[in-house]
């Protein structure tokens, strides 16, 4: 649950009540997933994608790992592409991040972000 | 440069300002010929095979990094951050070199002649589109 919070309050750019917790990885890894399904298409062209990263990098600066957090989402619409050897730091932060950054593209309502994370 | 090119040894541009600039515009102008107007993910293959024909690892740092530096010559500049100069002449030469080799492999042309010519259309980008500050005309000799 303080996962899932957490992720609330990164998308919402309010403070999350509590440390995500130990073992919040897995639940990072599937909100990102299921952002990135909804904000592209498995087609969509990649300039879209390195424009995402692009906006999460406006608003966060250099913890956007920008390399890895392209392959990571082209490696969730399913193409093969090079995802080794990607720490543990990068890959949460990218998760989280991002899954802000797709959400303010998305432009979901509060509703409709606490229904993707009730889904997860 | 041909050196570095043919030899795929970077110690003649590495950290001179001159070729290294010269480098660089090579590589742009090798990268373009191949991929430009084509869609920016046929590169990620292409890199996968160039990787597995040197035996190295196809997923992982390198080859996102190697991705990266060609992107950046196709639109994509900001991929690169992070990488060090020297790391990037270095992949530079080696996709030049890589797709020098896949050029001559498909006839028409020999490979000296084909480095030459890159070389010489580098040189005249750089010259009409980067002169010395001080207004010499740039020259081949000067940086050598």
């Amino acid at each position: 649950m303080t996962a899932l919070a957490f992720l609330r309050a990164t998308a919402t750019n309010t403070v999350a009540p509590e440390p995500p917790g130990e073992h919040a990885d897995e639940m990072f890894a599937a909100a990102f997933r299921a952002a990135v399904k909804l904000r592209f298409r498995t087609d969509a062209p990649l300039a879209a994608v390195t424009g995402s990263v692009r906006a999460a990098t406006r608003r966060h600066g250099e913890l956007v790992p920008v390399r890895e957090a392209e392959m990571l989402i082209r490696s969730a619409l399913g193409e093969q592409v090079p995802i080794a050897e990607i720490d543990r730091s990068s890959t949460v932060r990218t998760h989280v991040l991002l899954f802000a950054a797709l959400v303010e593209e998305l432009a979901l309502t509060d509703d409709e972000l606490d229904e993707l994370l009730a889904g997860l | 440069m041909l050196t570095s090119l043919r030899d795929e040894d970077r110690a003649p541009v590495q950290a001179r300002p001159g070729p290294a600039r010269l480098m660089r515009e090579v590589f742009a102008v090798a990268v373009r010929r191949c991929f430009a107007g084509r869609d920016p993910r046929d590169v990620t293959p292409y890199v996968r095979g160039l990787l597995q024909r040197r035996d190295v690892r196809t997923d992982g740092v390198t080859a996102r990094e190697l991705e990266a530096v060609i992107r950046s010559v196709l639109g994509d500049a900001d991929l690169v951050a992070g990488i060090p100069d020297e790391r990037r002449v270095g992949m530079m030469i080696m996709v030049v070199g890589d797709l020098a080799q896949g050029a001559v492999a498909d006839g028409a042309i020999n490979d000296a002649e084909l480095l030459e010519a890159l070389v010489a259309q580098a040189e005249t980008r750089v010259a009409r589109f980067d002169p010395p500050a001080d207004g010499r005309p740039w020259r081949r000799s000067a940086v050598r």
